[in-house]
């Protein structure tokens, strides 16, 4: 856990690779898509707005581990407690996503 | 004592002044009726509660009608449309949305109310006068505030923090050990509605673990907030969360000081005088002036040698080192409270724990 605090924040411009992966029967997104770099320091809010637009859908449910988190919460932050290191010393953020409200 | 604290934080009022805005409002030319701008609403809001709580009840003082029909260039139309048309219309339309507004800031509908007083008031002005906050019908600020239309909005925001917050504590989300949605939504009902024991009862649940063990991490948001000049309105300038234990590798547990510095470096000394051990439910009775007697401190320089000052090992009176006030439930907590504590003890109806830090002004 403490290994895990201090890169995220305190270099607000590093990189978060985020995916997507279609749950509770949600259209796929082409194999191109499924990534996407996004800056830790920005809002979760637009990640989901991004995969809206990609999906052209309005009403989107977005989780990551079953839940679903605030709109304001930065990448950074939601890397921090539910990213993944990878061998490179970066961070991976799994995003799952449905039409229909997959998880309470 | 602790099941005192807690009965305590949950009885905790804020006193607010809620005024149309008026420019919402405009004066109708053919309205006999005295202008709705002109009075004001006084609530005791619960520190625990959210501002839509209050929704119904203002939308019914200043009848505002929440189904309202409003054209597209803003004209009110006639509400003598027949039944079924009306309906067609209302399905189209929104429900009306209130938001509120504290001196040009739009306050966000999914921070405790507690929070956003302790964050956003704290001039010398406001001690013992109500918070005064402006009830908006019109434009709702879609860039400040995350989207709303309806409590439903509210709830589910506020069940899936609450279910973070349970993941944070117990490092994992198991979804039987949280109970099922209908248990929570109890804990929901107990908020919405000042019922104490259908919170608490489903709330020492989630605030329990097995054998009694410490949580796995300290679930807390911790806002900065700042002001510019020292009569500016205050801000909050920045909203932090991560990961962070209430024990260290020995088992130790960390107190809000190790929380502090790690966050914020060793550049600060804090108001919250580490001798006194006062966090009980005796001396902080009157939530609102624990809060307030933080910005006494902030102002009166004359007091700061009074204060005991937390220092990262060398005695600083140069004041090279800016001072902050570090806030929770509108109390100072002494800097040696152990994480732990605050996280079973002063957290919100959320099961996080609000932490609020007041950076000095800048010039």
């Amino acid at each position: 856990m403490a290994d895990r605090q201090t890169p995220v924040i305190s270099a607000p411009h590093t990189e978060v690779l985020v995916t997507f992966t279609a749950a509770a029967g949600a259209p796929q997104l082409k194999e191109s898509k499924r990534k996407i770099k996004v800056k830790s320091h920005k809002a979760f809010q637009a990640v989901v707005q991004h995969l809206q637009k990609l999906l052209d859908k309005k009403t989107l449910f977005v989780y990551i581990n079953q839940i679903s988190p605030s709109l304001d919460a930065t990448i950074g932050q939601l890397a921090a407690f539910y990213g993944h290191v990878t061998a490179k010393g970066t961070y991976r953020l799994p995003l799952q996503y449905s039409v229909t409200p997959a998880w309470g | 004592m602790d099941e005192a604290v807690e009965r305590q934080l949950w009885t905790n009022r804020v006193p607010i002044a809620f005024k149309l805005s008026e420019a919402d409002e405009p004066r109708h030319g053919a309205s006999s009726k005295p202008r709705r701008t002109d009075t004001t609403c006084y609530m005791m809001v619960p520190r625990m509660a959210y501002l839509p709580f209050a929704s119904e009840a203002l939308a019914s003082f200043f009848s505002i009608d929440m189904l309202e029909i409003i054209g597209p260039d803003g004209s009110h139309q006639p509400s003598s449309l027949q039944a079924s048309e009306l309906e067609a219309q209302v399905k189209e339309q929104q429900p009306k949305v209130l938001w509120f507004e504290f001196k040009g800031y739009p306050l966000k509908w999914h921070v405790p109310v507690g929070v956003l007083f302790d964050a956003l008031t704290g001039d010398i002005d406001d001690v013992g006068r109500p918070w005064e906050i402006t009830v908006h019908t019109k434009n709702f600020p879609a860039k400040a505030l995350l989207p709303y239309s309806t409590i439903e909005d509210l709830q589910r925001h506020f069940l899936c923090r609450l279910k973070e917050a349970c993941f944070i504590k117990q490092g994992t989300l198991n979804l039987d050990e949280l109970g099922d949605v209908q248990t929570l939504k109890r804990l929901w009902s107990g908020l919405l509605y000042d019922n104490y024991n259908d919170f608490q009862d489903v709330n020492q649940h989630l605030m329990s673990t097995p054998d009694n063990n410490w949580f796995k991490q300290f679930p807390f948001c911790l806002y900065m907030t700042a002001r510019t000049g020292d009569t500016g309105p205050w801000e909050i300038t920045q909203m932090v969360r991560e990961p962070f234990g209430v024990a260290d590798d020995e088992g130790m547990p960390l107190t809000l000081s190790d929380l502090l510095s790690v966050l914020l470096g060793g550049g600060f000394t804090y108001t919250n005088a580490t001798a006194t051990t006062d966090v009980d439910a005796d001396a902080d009775d009157d939530d609102d002036n624990g809060g307030d007697d933080g910005d006494d401190d902030d102002d009166g320089t004359e007091d700061k040698d009074k204060k005991v000052v937390m220092t990262a090992g060398e005695d600083n009176d140069g004041g090279e080192k800016q001072q902050v006030s570090v806030i929770v439930q509108g109390v100072e907590p002494p800097l040696d409270t152990p994480l732990q504590w605050l996280a079973a003890h002063m957290s919100h109806a959320d099961n996080f724990c609000h932490v609020i830090v007041r950076l000095p002004s800048t010039p």
